[in-house]
């Protein structure tokens, strides 16, 4: 299951420029610097709180559960990393807690989408994806919630482990320590299971 | 690409769900009152360093100029903090309201004392003076105020002890019983008392502080206050002098936007003058000198009008935009100076080393390296 980091929020001169002179107007009350916020950030939080929980049910509640943290907080935000890691931490932190709140409970995962999504699969691999992300999530909602989103983090949402410890909060050995468990259970799961396994090894081939 | 991830698409959301969401957001951004949330308070000069530390929850009401017991300092139950005593200091012309269930203290300004609670409540003051308003005591836990060797317990009853050259204790209403080396005495309501002359005493180090917070009880949407003059950073540290004041950019330009920032400034208008700079901001070239002026003016004056978050926002925005420009090393004398300021020690000496390691040791740095002493 390896995965490669991406690079998200370039951080450029001018991002951070762009990050300070936002935040300025929403502490205004600039209302459009708010939908503005709201306009350049909300994909970015959707994707991080759907790799977590696997499903879009209760999304609007929890994006807007995001951003009213973000503005309510936004006066202590201190530009000492980029507006949208700030926003992930705080997108993180709300995912943590609705899992925290869920008890482990397994999470049906949602596999209607709201808009079909580009045919890039055959018709064959959807199905087995749409079946294998299901057994994954329910993998996944067995376990404690940091395991959980280490793993959703890094390797279903592709972050490096330091931002990932970055983004919970803790340190790197912990976050490894984590994804590491999610590992295990899953892979003592895909023993079991043989779609769960395609699903998986598949990813390490 | 990470295959995994790839076969787990994220779900978009319509786009009609995805504008609701946005008017919803929007909505709450209007009832969150972003504009109107109160800053955070400046409370360094509420000396608890080793006293409640963890045990004690804060939280900060800001109430008006007038009131004398401007912040209220919710502290946890006794048996979280019966530890160690709390400790507080509080700037001449603003008091600070300690509840302690069954008792208030209200600490005047220019004050410090330490509160013991556990068995028994026990506020000893250092200097200043104490209004306590405290419950009959019956089977609760005894409530005294010791004033060097004078002690006044409590049967129920609202007083207030002074400490100066004498100690005084007037009785507003219910009983007091005070004990001193002449002797003891019961007061009743209206009745005062005052001591011998007490020799002067010796005060720890953390009761010395003079403190001189710029604006300790400002109500929110107080006006911004000009610049003020550099005055000695509050000195509830262990600094032997004072660190140097940000400087104000030098130089002007000629602009529209940067004309009517000036003339804001001249009137003390901050507000409308860093509104001016952020619009010269948006029109200046990236890079240029007048983006970078225009960003450490808001900085510089966020930081006079006493908003500090802001301040750190911008200057630490000025420091990544611009990490050797003009006013580089401004920027980051700003960002230690309102971290040092405002308690934040070891973000100021983590910055004061990076200063030094950059800029060597000018001016700043030789006053950051005596943070890292």
């Amino acid at each position: 299951m390896g995965c490669v980091a991406h690079t998200r929020g370039v951080s450029t001169p001018a991002a951070y420029l762009e990050d300070a002179l936002l935040v300025d107007r929403c502490l205004g009350g600039e209302q459009a610097a708010a939908r503005e916020l709201f306009r350049r950030e909300h994909r970015r939080v959707q994707a991080t709180l759907y790799r977590v929980l696997g499903s879009n049910r209760d999304m609007d509640d929890l994006i807007q559960d995001v951003f009213l943290q973000v503005f309510t907080s936004l006066r202590g935000y201190r530009a000492e990393a980029r507006l949208s890691t700030w926003i992930d931490r705080v997108a993180v932190r709300v995912a943590y807690r609705y899992l925290a709140g869920k008890k482990r409970q397994p999470i049906a995962v949602d596999m209607v989408a709201d808009e079909p999504p580009a045919p890039r699969l055959s018709l064959h691999a959807q199905a087995v994806a749409r079946e294998g992300v299901r057994r994954l999530y329910g993998v996944l909602a067995e376990l404690p919630p940091a395991a959980r989103i280490a793993f959703a983090l890094h390797v279903l949402d592709g972050r490096a482990v330091k931002e990932v410890a970055e983004l919970t909060g803790t340190t790197v050995t912990a976050t490894k320590v984590r994804i590491w468990r999610a590992r295990r259970a899953l892979d003592k799961a895909a023993e079991r299971d043989p779609l769960l396994a395609e699903l998986v090894t598949e990813d390490d081939a | 690409m990470n295959r995994l991830a790839d076969k787990i698409p994220v779900e978009p959301l319509s786009d009609e769900r995805r504008a609701r969401l946005e008017d919803e957001v929007a909505s709450l951004f209007v009832r969150a009152r972003v504009a109107d949330a109160p800053r955070a308070r400046r409370w360094p000069w509420l000396l608890a360093p080793v006293a409640v530390a963890a045990a004690v929850a804060l939280a900060l009401t800001a109430r008006g100029r007038d009131d004398r017991a401007a912040i209220v300092v919710e502290v946890a139950p006794p048996a979280a903090v019966d530890a160690q005593p709390m400790r507080v200091v509080t700037p001449p012309g603003a008091g600070v309201r300690v509840p302690l269930g069954d008792a208030i203290v209200d600490v005047a300004g220019d004050s410090a004392v330490e509160i013991a609670t556990g068995d028994a409540t026990e506020v000893r003051l250092l200097r200043g003076a104490v209004t306590c308003d405290v419950e009959p005591r019956g089977d609760r836990a005894p409530f005294a105020v010791v004033a060097g060797d004078v002690s006044v317990t409590v049967v129920g009853t609202r007083f207030e002890v002074a400490r100066a050259d004498a100690v005084r204790v007037a009785v507003d209403h219910g009983v007091v019983r005070v004990a001193s080396p002449s002797g003891t005495a019961e007061l009743t309501a209206g009745q005062t008392w005052t001591s011998a002359p007490q020799p002067p005493a010796s005060l720890p180090r953390w009761a010395r502080a003079e403190l001189t917070d710029p604006e300790p009880v400002a109500a929110v949407g107080d006006k911004p206050r000009r610049p003020r003059k550099p005055t000695t950073p509050p000195p509830v540290t262990d600094e032997p002098a004072p660190l140097p004041q940000p400087r104000r950019p030098r130089g002007s330009m000629r602009n529209e936007a940067f004309t009517a920032a000036a003339a804001a400034e001249a009137d003390g208008d901050l507000a409308r003058a860093i509104t001016e700079y952020a619009r010269a901001l948006r029109d200046a070239p990236a890079g240029s000198p007048e983006a970078q002026y225009a960003l450490y003016s808001m900085a510089f004056l966020a930081n006079a009008s006493g908003d500090h978050a802001t301040a750190l926002r911008r200057a630490e925005a000025y420091d990544r935009a611009y990490p050797r420009g003009i006013y580089a090393k401004d920027a980051l004398w700003l960002r230690i100076y309102v971290h040092h300021t405002r308690g934040g020690h070891a973000r100021a000496r983590a910055l004061a080393e990076r200063y030094v390691d950059r800029f060597g040791l000018d001016k700043y740095g030789i006053a950051a390296s005596r943070l890292l002493e």
